[in-house]
């Protein structure tokens, strides 16, 4: 969609609809999502469990549980020389393989599951230089040597030897960012990669993280539920609800001045230090609907204090509202602003 | 390089030290070890080729010249047992292999792709389990023809099952583990993801079921040539030396005929399967818990305790 006045896209989602089958029911899971990634930019995807966040993630590695399944839409990844459409490539095929780890990292969440107890993890990370590059054993080692010691792991040849179970949650995320990293991916996605960390380490992690992006010109895309982590590192966010991006654009713009009703009640929720200990904090209200139901018009309609019957007669379209904002909301005014609520609440 | 050796060796050196400090571990593979070398050097120990007849000096009971006694051909029992056991283990630890090979590879492909793969073999292995053990034995004996490889094949043929159940269960479980995701996302293929990155978890029960079925061929073995199928007679193996008993006489009179081999493939199979609990306790750390600080008595009180 828009946003792409950068000519330079590394990727392109367009339209892209994810389906799940289970048992009879088929699931709607991702709805026309539509992102664009410039080249060696910090994108956050943001939302509530269950928004699609990580199903967006594994349709672009092509990943997906085997009962999921793109139905349509397409997801362009440019290399060097070309563009290559990923939907269409063979799921476990070579392609898809060299794509896989070489040029598009994935870092996970859960750090001590995520790596092979059984195995050494410098041999882990040295195993995904060697399954893609054209290098001798010896070499991967030092290479995997040095990127250890730049990650801020201590005593690096050591470590190499060492088994994930003798490492700490920070020092296990770094392996995993090696492991992500080490093939010199254009693009790294990490899934919520702090989740299981505490705060300071989280804060190490994401200056890794950061710092990669700007000294070494990789592109980002961080799936996270941490709003403060967003404003921290994105250069842009995509805000998801129910499977649908409902606002997108530069960080700055989206957080600073939410406009979608939805980032409106998702920016309020978030606790700050030095909010007035009295007033009670914020939740969105209601609960995220369930993918099966079948909803018309806005997914947010039902939990929307500035609902109108229009909202849920037809499929709400993107408003440009910016160069770098767009919103999926019609309650919008010329100026994009939403309408001030006489009486508070004017639901139903 | 030589501080990947030295870290390499420490961790075969922690896994060879635990190993030395289990009990059962220790007794078996001390059981195990005299037992192969006696078999290997059988004619040297016993000073008579385990062939040699000598029809004056026939079913004499045991004596300082012969330990074990003499066979109705006057042939050195002791040499016999010996020698016997050449083959038996040979057999036994070779059919183990063979089965667990196949019970391993299918197992870990079924259990990893799961679908159709999965039912079709899980299928077959229900099919050979169903079928009486013996009677298909004795089909594929018939088939082949007796001889120690043919005795291996068909072992390994019909004895792969309970190694495929258990690696496959450990590969449903693993499949799901996030590592796996990670392994995907990373590009490797399905064959190295199986084999080189979730057969190294499964190890441990593999190695376990691998000297319970070392214990089992033997004890198979010895069923097969006391019914008179497995290897050919004029081949001393244990379980052809008990074919003697199947004369209700030698029961009787020349009770060093039978008691003998008996006695080696029990102690024997005992060795196995102590070295079998001792890997266990090494290798699977849910298991450790039970070795208290006071290893040895802990143990023998156990088994006492056991027994009653």
């Amino acid at each position: 969609m828009t946003l792409s006045t950068h000519e330079d896209l590394i990727l392109d989602l367009k339209n892209v609809n994810v389906k799940f089958k289970v048992e009879d029911d088929t699931l709607h899971i991702l709805r026309d999502v539509s992102l664009s990634l410039p080249r060696g930019s910090f994108l956050c995807v943001v939302g509530e469990s269950g928004c699609g966040k990580s199903v967006t993630a594994q349709a672009i590695v092509q990943l997906l549980p085997d009962n999921g399944q793109i139905s349509s839409g397409d997801i362009l990844f440019s290399t060097e020389n070309e563009v290559v459409e990923l939907n269409t490539l063979e799921k476990f095929g070579k392609q898809m393989r060299d794509i896989r780890g070489a040029k598009i990292g994935m870092i996970f969440q859960d750090t001590l599951s995520s790596l092979n107890p059984a195995h050494k993890v410098g041999r882990q990370v040295a195993e995904s230089l060697l399954q893609h590059m054209d290098i001798s054993k010896d070499e991967a080692r030092t290479r995997v040597i040095e990127l250890f010691r730049k990650l801020g792991i201590p005593d690096p040849e050591r470590r190499y030897e060492a088994y994930p179970h003798e490492f700490s949650g920070g020092m296990r995320q770094r392996v995993m960012i090696a492991i992500a990293t080490v093939c010199e991916p254009d693009l790294v996605i990490a899934d919520e990669p702090t989740t299981a960390l505490d705060v300071t380490i989280q804060a190490q992690i994401m200056t890794l993280l950061k710092d990669l992006q700007k000294t070494a010109g990789k592109s980002f895309i961080l799936i996270t539920h941490n709003m403060a982590l967003v404003s921290e590192v994105a250069d842009h966010v995509a805000v998801m609800y129910l499977g649908r991006v409902v606002e997108y654009g530069a960080v700055n713009e989206v957080l600073r001045d939410p406009r979608h009703p939805y980032t409106q009640a998702l920016m309020a929720s978030v606790p700050t230090l030095d909010a007035n200990k009295d007033v009670e904090l914020q939740t969105v209200d209601g609960q995220t609907p369930s993918p099966a139901e079948v909803t018309i018009g806005c997914e947010f309609a039902g939990r929307c204090p500035y609902v109108i019957a229009a909202c849920k007669e037809k499929t709400i379209e993107m408003t440009q509202i910016s160069t770098s904002h767009e919103v999926r909301c019609i309650r919008l005014d010329a100026n994009g602003k939403l309408p001030v609520l006489v009486g508070g609440a004017n639901n139903e | 390089m030589s501080k990947k050796n030295q870290d390499q060796q420490s961790t075969t050196r922690i896994f060879i030290s635990n190993f030395l400090h289990n009990p059962s571990g220790v007794i078996g593979l001390a059981i195990i070890s005299v037992m192969i070398l006696t078999s290997i050097f059988a004619v040297q120990i016993s000073g008579v080729a385990p062939d040699y007849i000598d029809p004056i000096n026939s079913r004499l009971g045991p004596s300082w010249s012969h330990l074990f006694g003499t066979d109705q051909l006057g042939r050195d029992m002791f040499s016999r047992i010996l020698s016997g056991g050449r083959q038996s283990i040979y057999i036994g630890v070779l059919a183990s292999f063979m089965a667990n090979l196949i019970g391993t590879v299918l197992g870990a492909t079924a259990g990893y792709l799961g679908g159709k793969i999965d039912t079709v073999v899980m299928r077959i292995s229900e099919l050979v389990m169903t079928f009486p053990q013996l009677i298909l034995v004795l089909i594929f004996v018939s088939l082949l023809g007796q001889g120690i490889n043919n005795v291996i094949i068909v072992f390994a043929l019909t004895g792969w099952m309970t190694t495929f159940r258990l690696v496959r269960g450990e590969f449903f479980s693993l499949r799901e583990e996030a590592f796996v995701e990670a392994d995907r996302a990373f590009g490797f293929s399905k064959p190295r993801i199986i084999f080189r990155h979730l057969l190294p978890n499964t190890m441990s029960p593999i190695v376990v079921a691998f000297t319970v079925n070392i214990a089992i061929f033997i004890i198979a073995e010895a069923g097969l040539s006391f019914l008179g199928l497995g290897v050919p007679v004029t081949t001393p193996t244990w379980g052809n030396l008990l074919t003697a008993a199947q004369n209700p006489v030698v029961v009787n009179e020349y009770w060093w005929l039978w008691v003998f081999p008996a006695l080696a493939i029990a102690i024997f199979v005992l060795g196995v399967n102590f070295v079998g609990d001792g890997l266990r306790d090494v290798l699977d750390p849910r298991h450790k818990s039970l070795i208290t600080k006071n290893k040895w008595k802990t143990m023998v009180l156990s088994r006492l305790r056991r027994k009653k």
